[in-house]
């Protein structure tokens, strides 16, 4: 089953940066960003994240699928419309330009996954050489194994704009791989809609804190009809957007030829959604029968997290523009 | 010895089955003719398959798609097309992703169209393969030929690449010009469409090529119908529906559709053909499937197909009776070890009568003078060799409590009616009683001794299917799963434990009720309705003195339904939560009422009754709250307003009888009947 070749490859990812810090290092950093991006929540670590980075400018998006209260947001909000996740980005940069070579950090908590990865699509296109990604972590979610994160109506499961391969019309092999977090709903959604691919879980792995492993395997038993047989399932660091990109690779590297379709869909956390989004955007065109598919939830929980942990910072390393390699592709 | 290495009843959705587990798996029908007669692949008249989840539509639609006609021909596919009179193209709508193409605004024509030449695209694409694979690599001539190829790129309106030299070349032109289209829509992010020429008009290619077939090569396809297969049509939006409907309309020989979609999953009937609507049994003919199935005699006799076919690919040899065996039903073991209980305890039904009769303040009304006067109706009407007895006895009790009766000479008649029972039972109260109510009463008595409600026997699990063939099957899956967990050795001649066989359904019950309602604004509702209906249900199945025997239905005057209400029902019964029964006349108030029940799978999860007998009726106000919720798809306020309408059906139902009680708190956990109101028990 596995390749053993394969698994002694040198990755790319392991180029790529990540450091972790308290909120106090944090504090006491004197670097200076041109700019500043984060989605707003009410989410401690979200807003003490945002005073303490500094930038020249600060902009925090108050996306409309969050309901904010007006007495709720504050002045470096900029209150985003309600659409399609590339009508939101690219009309936020539309108006507000990045100027080539800005330095840029992104606090990637509080997005909504389409969102943060049509972002993370327009940064991959500027050059992410100058980007750095935030993610802060909680000590805990609200209510464990039952915090809701999404509530409302499930209407679509979709491709996420920018995300959106060309998929054949035969009865293909497929396979959806699925970044397995706490929203079962989410997750139940997305394996629906894509009955006959090979459905692949995966799991944050180290979790952000121990406890939560246990809550989230607790939470995606109820869905094991779902994912007949149960057997497939990999795992990647929760926190580690190019761990868990590695981790897909090599996932992938021990079906070589086997798969015609891929579908991605992570619905954990948002480092792992930055790492699905990354392998997604270096191998797309090496391999265009792919796509990243999202169940559209009407609402989203304004703030899940409880307390301040870590925060974790990730810089990009590219060498050379990325190039596309996967032996498993392109059958 | 079983034989059997794991699971056999996994992989229940048909979707992911192979080909050949397709053609493994099949199972026909035994009545009718069969699915063939049903399906009838080869005729023209378009059919709409609607069904619930599991229902078993892929699987047929699968199994007379060309892939499984390939399998069943051992090598000639031209005879077995001629032989079966028609090509099964099999698609599924969810490929396409057509929610790319759902844009609004004064774009979204240009949106459809694109979308329609996609789907020509698509469909031919599709079909081509189909085509390259009846002739094999050496007989192609005929496809191969210039004449014939011409043709097909001639229904394009324009030339959409170079003349191909082949027909593989015919089959990647079109594949490339579908990729190019995905590309180009793929990244367009803005409501204007890509700038891409459409190249050919409606229907040419998907009615033009099977024409050109019959045509060109009539020693194949003369004759022949080619049906295409359309799948999981939920997945097309409302637009993109109109748009396969016109297609329905207007369908040219020797091409028709077969589209199967879920129960609630057409948005729409209409038609861009003259902004008509398709119309039923002229235009097309819609086979409901789970609901044929289920009013069928012969269902049982397929269900019991169906898990002999999965056991014997397991390599499990056996019979109906082995099956049965292995699935045993225990509740009736369970009933005969009551008459041999030798427990010397006082029974908790008996400790609750003697709790309700001595905290009742008007006592002197029902002839209680004093302490000992509870003692000696306690005494009067228990059975220490029979417990079900003593169970029917304190039921007949608070039947007579409700009546206002004086229950120390009620006792005395029920004891003395009781010893009749046990010699000559027919027509003792406890007879009448038992005969309306057993099933309820050993079920409260299990859960008063803490035990949970058995779900066991091959046909419950059949009947609790109603009619969705997936649902039996995740219902074995559990109990295997369950069976195998407590170390048990299945198929091996002895019966699955009764407390497997329960785990195992409750497993299930969980499962349909978490998988079957998970999108919109209304799967919400009916999600809060299906909670709702099943803790009244519960409440008042186990109540003191059940109103109803067998309670899983309702039923409501539909003049005093609201028309939200009306929408959120129809929607649960094409969800299969709800199953509609004959209609039937209010006893109240002679009203025709229209009567549903709760589907079977989702009895257990409620601690339900499978077979059904009584209903209650429900007022269009009580029904608008069974389905309400405020905003955010909270429930608290929509909860509060219920928990009062379960207090007031409640009371009469349990002592004091008729005296509503203190309006109560959801968090509230004292008084035993709380439980109930909570779902936490």
């Amino acid at each position: 089953m596995i390749n053993s070749n394969y698994l002694g490859a040198y990755s790319r990812y392991l180029r790529h940066q990540r450091d972790c810090f308290t909120f106090d290092q944090l504090r006491t950093t004197e670097h200076v960003y041109d700019r500043y991006i984060s989605a707003y929540t009410l989410a401690d670590r979200v807003t003490v994240l945002a005073s303490v980075i500094q930038a020249k400018q600060k902009h925090l998006l108050a996306l409309a699928e969050y309901r904010f209260l007006t007495t709720e947001l504050g002045n470096d909000c900029i209150s985003m419309p309600e659409g399609n996740e590339s009508t939101v980005i690219d009309g936020y940069l539309a108006s507000h330009p990045l100027e080539p070579g800005s330095t840029i950090a992104v606090d990637i908590t509080g997005f909504l996954r389409p969102h943060l990865l049509f972002l993370l699509k327009r940064l991959y296109e500027f050059g992410l050489s100058t980007v750095h990604l935030f993610y802060a972590e909680p000590k805990a979610y609200n209510a464990g194994n039952r915090t809701v994160f999404s509530y409302g109506r499930i209407d679509d499961v979709r491709q996420v704009a920018g995300f959106a391969g060309s998929h054949t019309s035969t009865l293909s092999a497929e396979m959806l791989i699925v970044g397995c977090g706490y929203d079962t709903r989410l997750i139940r959604a997305v394996a629906h809609e894509k009955l006959r691919a090979r459905k692949v879980r995966v799991y944050p792995f180290p979790a952000l804190q121990p406890h939560m492993y246990q809550e989230n395997r607790v939470q995606v038993h109820s869905c094991q009809e779902d994912f007949d047989p149960y057997e497939d399932q990999f795992f990647a660091p929760a926190y580690d957007p190019f761990a868990t990109a590695m981790a897909i690779e090599r996932f992938i590297g021990n079906f070589p030829g086997e798969i015609s379709d891929l579908f991605f869909s992570p619905l954990a956390t948002k480092a792992q959604v930055i790492g699905f989004g990354l392998f997604y955007l270096d191998h797309i065109a090496a391999f265009p029968a792919a796509s990243i598919v999202f169940p559209v939830a009407s609402e989203y929980s304004k703030g899940t997290g409880q307390g301040l942990a870590e925060v974790w910072r990730y810089q990009f390393k590219y060498v050379r523009k990325p190039d596309s390699f996967v032996p498993a592709l392109g059958k | 010895m079983s034989t059997i290495k794991q699971n056999p009843f996994r992989v229940p959705h048909a979707a992911n089955l192979l080909d050949t587990e397709i053609d493994s798996y099949w199972v026909d029908l035994g009545d009718e003719g069969g699915f063939e007669q049903i399906f009838r692949p080869s005729s023209l008249m378009p059919m709409i398959i609607l069904g619930g989840k599991g229902s078993g539509k892929t699987h047929l639609m699968r199994h007379f798609s060309f892939e499984l006609q390939k399998i069943r021909s051992r090598g000639d596919i031209a005879k077995t097309i001629r032989d079966e009179k028609y090509v099964g193209i099999y698609l599924r709508a969810s490929g396409l992703h057509a929610s790319r193409f759902k844009k609004n605004g004064e774009h979204s024509a240009a949106w459809t169209n694109l979308f329609a030449f996609y789907v020509e695209l698509w469909f031919t694409e599709r079909l081509c393969a189909v085509i390259a694979d009846i002739f094999p690599e050496d007989g192609r001539a005929v496809i191969d030929s210039q004449p014939f190829l011409s043709a097909v790129l001639s229904l394009f309106d324009w030339n959409p690449f170079e003349a191909p030299a082949t027909w593989n070349d015919l089959v990647s032109g079109i594949a490339a010009l579908r990729r190019n289209l995905d590309m180009a829509i793929n990244n367009c992010f803005t409501d204007q469409p890509p700038d891409t020429r459409v190249l050919c008009s409606r229907g040419s290619l998907i009615f033009g090529i099977p024409k050109l077939l019959a045509v060109s090569i009539p020693e194949v396809f003369d004759g022949i119908t080619f049906t295409w297969l359309l799948d999981e049509y939920e997945h097309f939006h409302a637009t993109a529906q109109r748009y396969v409907n016109t297609l329905i309309r207007e369908k040219q020989q020797p091409a028709t559709f077969k589209v199967g979609v879920r129960l609630w999953g057409i948005y729409t009937y209409e038609t861009f053909s003259n902004e008509e609507v398709l119309k039923k049994e002229s235009e097309y003919e819609e086979l409901q499937l789970d609901q044929r199935l289920r009013s069928s005699d012969a269902y049982p006799r397929f269900a019991m197909n169906i898990v002999r076919r999965r056991l014997e690919n397991a390599g499990w040899q056996g019979s109906d009776d082995d099956v049965h065996l292995a699935f045993e039903d225990q509740q009736t073991a369970w009933e005969q070890s009551l008459r041999t209980w030798k427990g010397t305890e006082k029974r908790p039904w008996m400790e609750k009568l003697q709790k309700h009769l001595e905290n009742h303040r008007e006592r002197l009304s029902l002839g209680i003078q004093s302490p000992e006067d509870v003692v000696k109706i306690l005494s009067t009407i228990q059975v220490p060799t029979d417990p079900f007895l003593e169970k029917l006895n304190t039921f007949l009790l608070y039947r007579a409590w409700s009546e206002k009766k004086n229950l120390v000479d009620a006792a005395l008649k029920i004891s003395l009616s009781g010893q009749l029972y046990v010699s000559q039972p027919k027509g003792t109260e406890q007879e009448k009683a038992a005969l309306k109510f057993k099933g309820d009463l050993l079920a409260q008595m299990r859960r008063n001794l803490q035990l949970p409600v058995i779900y066991t026997g091959f046909e419950d699990f059949v009947q609790m299917s109603s009619g969705v063939a997936r649902s039996l099957l995740v219902t074995l899956k559990k109990i295997y799963d369950e069976a195998l967990y407590s170390g048990e050795r299945l198929f091996e001649g002895k019966s699955v434990s009764g407390g497997a066989q329960s785990r195992g359904v409750a497993g299930a019950s969980e499962w349909f009720f978490e998988d079957v309602l998970i999108y919109g604004e209304e799967g919400l509702r009916i999600r809060a309705a299906i909670e709702r209906l099943g803790r009244l249900f519960r409440s008042l199945r186990f109540s003191e003195k059940p109103s109803e025997c067998s309670l899983n239905s309702f039923s409501f005057d539909p003049n005093s339904l609201s028309s939200g209400s009306s929408r959120l029902i129809e929607t649960a019964v094409r969800w299969s939560v709800f199953i509609p029964q004959k209609d039937r006349l209010d006893r109240n108030s002679n009203m025709p009422h229209r009567l549903f029940r709760l589907s079977g799978m989702l009895c257990p999860k409620f601690e339900l009754p499978l077979s059904s007998r009584g209903n209650i009726a429900l007022s269009g106000e009580e029904i608008d709250m069974l389905f309400s919720t405020g905003s955010n798809g909270s429930k608290s306020e929509a909860e509060k307003q219920f928990v009062k309408i379960i207090d007031e059906r409640l009371s009469r139902c349990s002592p004091p009888f008729g005296i509503s009680p203190q309006p109560t708190q959801p968090d509230e956990p004292n008084r035993d009947d709380q439980l109930e109101l909570f779902g936490s028990v």
